[in-house]
């Protein structure tokens, strides 16, 4: 994709999501200036940068966006709840298209009729103040007919007529409507028409009637220009080459010129016997008879007559050895009805298209340019100022023109304007300096090829003291360092089996113990080098809260309910991963609890609470972990419920669930197909939801908790990792290989006689500081067969799983290792009882096992 | 090599003027408020600044006005280009300190022209 629409893409979405936030704190508070100027300053942003592209839709409705937004900052119109709903469609609708163009990088033009439709709704608001400014580009302006080439003097054109039939100039008509704006695009419209080569007849005129003086906009081009020019079609049109939309250009033959004017007889039938006979003279191409016939009836015809003007140029036509038989048919056909002549359909129409043709040396458009900046320096220097800002005016703009003399090559000029500057600075008089301005105006700098010296100002050598405190950076790249890292860690971690290969096998006891030494220096490089990366990936979790109060407005409109949102702890930080995992979860719980936990507002006041429910969004950091509590005041979960649903399900039997907790039971919510809501809705539907986020908080390794008290509330919280990118686990020995135990889990480690086991029905357990642990061994987990280990003690693992210890024998312990975990896959990626493999530093492949499946 | 500093806090517009200054052989700087605008002027020397209207921390005006009183950087042109499309616009940017005002969109050509006239760097 074009980096620069990427660009726009990635800046637009942050906008709108400013512009999503902002626009609920003004729906609360509607007075709110800094909000609003800063929701109408993300608006006006898209809409600048939407320019740079072919996109209407995005830069019309935005636009519509932005007046709105900008009257209700500048209080010309007063606040409706209506507005923020229409408009937040309005930027919904913009997300949308930017999700469109990321996928197509065009914006189909059927949208505009979209963003039109949506616009006037929101322009709705606007009615009283000011109809819709005119969006739309002046449309290019064109010749339907010709003979508006009649409102020059007869005589010039008469004459123009005689030097073109002389000399074959080619002939080209012209219109040029400059943009209203044009002045702001540094364009001179009267200029550039002036340098219309051959330029021959002008006419200018305002495009609508002019206004009264005072209210005439003196920045504002209301002209159009036409006329005609003696010049090929190419060298006008490289002129215009910016303005192709703005100008038309028509190639003519000389006899356009032939409009006739005057006084219009009555009855044009007078003239009808002269046709037929001058029509049978130029059948037999008696153009000398003809030349009789017409000045016979001059001389009866009272010259400010049409038909008088019709028959001059009729003898100017006939004038030529080899008169243009159409031409002059076409002229009689005039005279006969006295309408016309309509050159224009007797052309044909084989206008070549406007195409910029390749650049020449610039000089027209650079003179144009250079006057242009001169004229506004002329301008700034008629403002008034304050004090402070003399000096600076004066010398950017001496700063300006100088640069433009040296441009020009005109260095000559640069001594004279010093001194006008320094009588400026001197006196605080600028006539001398205006005086220079006008006389470059009048007589701009030709641009000529020749070269004369260049005063070029020694650079000044300033270090580069700019310091940049911000970067953006691509996360492809941020990952990739992060995969080096990880193979950084990896091939780090092989220097010990170096050492010891080095001691054991080669004798190089010494050799062992410096490999050591460096191995530490390495090891702690590395882990700066990884925390750093890590800082880099940390992003506050406040970026998926910022979803939650739009979510919570709308459900809560949806279904009648009244809900106030706490976030709180937006700054805690966890890795990028970790919270993209984050949002989908909580969205999931957020969602449940809007629908299932906060009753309705009769119900709470039934309940005897008040009608408006909570819901708080937490977040902390606990140790390594990242903590999220999302509780509210709602009805909490009936536990009675789940296990009856368990029940039904087959999941327990009925005396089973007798003895199983109330807390117990609930955690059953994040089962597959537990839902207990009585009603599908469509905002959490059912069944799914609260095992997904199980699964997802489980795939980061984190773990997720939840505490009902019936009636008064449900509060779930989640605990994940800070990163995930680098994996503490600890290695253990199994039939002879290693096999990783991810370290998050594992509390302690303890070796237990085989006396100390107590078999408790089917099942072992041991006494752990005077409580009961229970026991499972790793190898019947894995169905490998047990082997006789007599009287030796058992290594064990105690791990935390849900909250309860459990104590999981093992072959043997090995050392902590931190790893890079790549998760399995393929056709492997469905064996569940390993969370993935990592490399070791001697090149081995080790088994990570993931103890919460296998339990 | 003349040295432009680009204010706007659109990071687009800004990298749209990269782009088609730096394929004109002149090295762009960019701001992306009037505040940060003024850090960089009063460090980098610079040939040009290309300032927008609206921006947080310091709008375009304050920013030129700011420009305008500080000696060390008062000489350098300025082109202010703004979205906003009304005509008195312009005479706001020349009373703070505007050599020269556009309206967004600006079409390539007409940008490098008028930016190189105003720092005096003719075409290769």
């Amino acid at each position: 994709m074009n980096p620069l629409l990427a660009q726009f893409i990635a800046e637009s979405r942050d906008q709108l999501e400013l512009t999503g936030a902002g626009l609920l704190a003004i729906e609360n508070n509607p007075h709110d200036t800094d909000k609003l100027n800063e929701i109408f300053r993300a608006a006006h942003t898209i809409k600048g940068s939407s320019g740079l592209f072919e996109m209407r839709p995005v830069t019309l409705l935005v636009h519509a966006a932005e007046d709105l937004l900008d009257a209700l900052r500048s209080q010309t119109v007063t606040f409706e709840r209506g507005m923020v709903d229409l408009l937040l469609d309005a930027f919904d609708q913009v997300s949308q298209w930017l999700d469109l163009l990321e996928q197509t990088e065009t914006l189909p033009v059927e949208l505009e009729a979209t963003a039109r439709e949506l616009g006037a709704k929101l322009r709705v608001f606007l009615k009283d103040i000011a109809p819709e400014a005119a969006t739309d580009a002046p449309s290019t302006p064109a010749f339907d007919e010709l003979n508006w080439i009649g409102q020059f003097p007869e005589e010039e054109r008469a004459a123009l007529h005689r030097r073109l039939t002389e000399s074959g100039e080619p002939l080209l008509a012209f219109r040029y409507a400059p943009d209203a704006q044009c002045f702001f695009q540094g364009e001179d419209p009267f200029y550039q028409v002036r340098q219309i080569p051959g330029l021959a007849l002008l006419d200018f005129a305002p495009t609508e009637p002019w206004l009264p003086l005072t209210e005439l906009d003196a920045y504002c081009c209301v002209l159009r220009f036409e006329g005609l020019a003696c010049a090929p079609h190419a060298d006008v049109a490289t002129l215009f080459r910016y303005v192709p939309d703005q100008v038309c250009l028509l190639a003519v033959p000389p006899q356009v010129l032939a409009v006739p004017v005057g006084r219009r007889d009555d009855d044009p039938a007078h003239y009808d016997g002269f046709v037929v006979e001058a029509l049978e003279l130029v059948g037999q191409e008696d153009w000398a008879g003809l030349r009789s016939l017409i000045a016979l009836l001059l001389d009866a015809t009272d010259p400010g007559d049409w038909t008088a003007s019709a028959l001059r140029w009729l003898r100017r036509l006939v004038k030529d050895a080899t008169p243009d038989q159409a031409a002059v048919r076409l002229l009689l056909e005039a005279i006969r009805t006295e309408q016309g002549p309509d050159w224009l359909s007797s052309l044909v129409m084989d206008t070549p298209p406007i195409i910029a043709t390749k650049p020449q040396a610039l000089s027209d458009v650079e003179q144009a340019a250079f006057q242009h900046i001169a004229a506004e320096q002329l301008r700034i220097l008629e403002l008034p100022v304050e004090p402070e800002s003399w000096s600076g005016r004066i010398r950017s703009v001496c700063a300006c023109l100088a640069n433009g003399l040296r441009y020009a090559r005109r260095v000559d000029w640069l001594e004279e304007l010093e001194e006008a500057r320094e009588i400026a600075l001197d006196t605080g008089a600028t006539a001398t300096l205006r005086g220079i301005l006008a006389r470059l105006m009048d007589n701009p700098p030709p641009a000529t090829e020749e070269i004369s010296a260049v005063v070029v100002k020694p650079e000044e050598l300033v270090a580069d003291k700019l310091a940049i405190k911000t970067l953006k950076v691509d996360q492809h790249k941020v990952d990739r360092l992060m995969d080096l890292i990880g193979e950084l860690v990896v091939a780090k971690n092989g220097l010990p089996y170096l050492a010891q290969r080095a001691e054991r096998v080669y004798g190089q006891r010494d050799l062992a113990r410096e490999i050591k030494d460096q191995y530490g220096v390495i090891n702690r490089i590395a882990q700066e080098l990884q925390s750093s990366i890590m800082q880099i990936r940390m992003m506050p979790v406040g970026h998926v809260f910022q979803r939650f109060p739009r979510l919570v407005r709308d459900l809560s409109k949806k279904l009648d309910k009244k809900i106030n949102l706490v976030v709180e702890g937006e700054d805690t930080e966890a890795d990028k991963n970790i919270i993209e995992t984050l949002a989908d979860p909580l969205i999931h719980i957020l969602r449940n609890s809007i629908d299932h936990g906060i009753e309705s507002p009769e119900e709470r006041l039934s309940l005897g609470k008040s009608d408006e429910g909570w819901i708080r969004v937490k977040a902390y950091q606990d140790n390594d972990n990242v903590a999220i509590e999302i509780s509210d005041d709602g009805r909490g979960v009936d536990a009675a419920a789940v296990k009856d649903k368990a029940v039904r399900r087959g999941l327990i039997t009925p005396e089973q669930a007798e003895t199983i907790s109330d807390h117990e039971a609930v955690q059953w919510i994040f089962a597959p197909g537990l839902s207990t809501a009585d009603q599908v809705s469509d905002i959490s539907g059912r069944g799914v939801g609260m095992d997904v986020v199980r699964n997802s908080v489980d795939k980061v390794g984190g773990a997720v908790t939840v505490h009902s008290r019936q009636g008064m509330g449900t509060d779930i919280r989640l605990t994940l990792p800070l990163s995930m990118a680098v994996t503490q686990v600890m290695a253990v020995e199994l039939d002879g290989k290693l096999l990783g135990v991810p370290m998050d889990i594992v509390v302690e480690t303890v070796r237990l006689p085989p006396a100390a086991i107590y078999a408790i029905k089917q099942r072992e357990a041991f006494i752990l500081r005077d409580r009961l642990v229970p026991l499972t061994r790793l190898r019947r987990l894995l169905d490998l067969s047990e082997p006789a280990t007599g009287d030796a003690a058992l290594a064990t693992l105690v791990v935390k799983f849900h909250g309860e210890s459990v104590g999981i024998v093992v072959d043997n312990f090995r050392e902590g290792m931190e790893v890079i975990l790549k998760p399995l896959e393929g056709v492997l990626a469905g064996l569940r009882h390993y969370a993935g493999t990592a490399l070791l530093g001697d090149g081995s492949v080790m088994l990570v096992i993931n103890l919460k499946e296998l339990l | 090599m003349k040295r432009i500093l680009v204010i706007d806090d659109a990071t687009t517009v800004r990298m749209y003027y990269r782009q088609v200054l730096e394929a004109q052989g002149f090295a762009v700087e960019e701001a992306g408020n009037g505040y940060e605008g003024l850090e960089k002027a009063l460090v980098g020397s610079f040939d040009l600044y290309i300032v927008d209207v609206n921006m947080p921390k310091m709008d375009g005006y304050t920013l030129l006005r700011t420009i305008r009183q500080e000696p060390s950087i008062c000489a350098t042109p300025a082109i202010m280009i703004s979205t906003e499309g009304q005509a008195q616009d312009a005479t706001a940017a020349y009373a703070a300190g505007a050599n020269l005002y556009f309206q967004k969109p600006v079409r390539p050509e007409t940008l490098v022209l008028h930016v190189r006239l105003l720092t005096g760097e003719v075409a290769p």
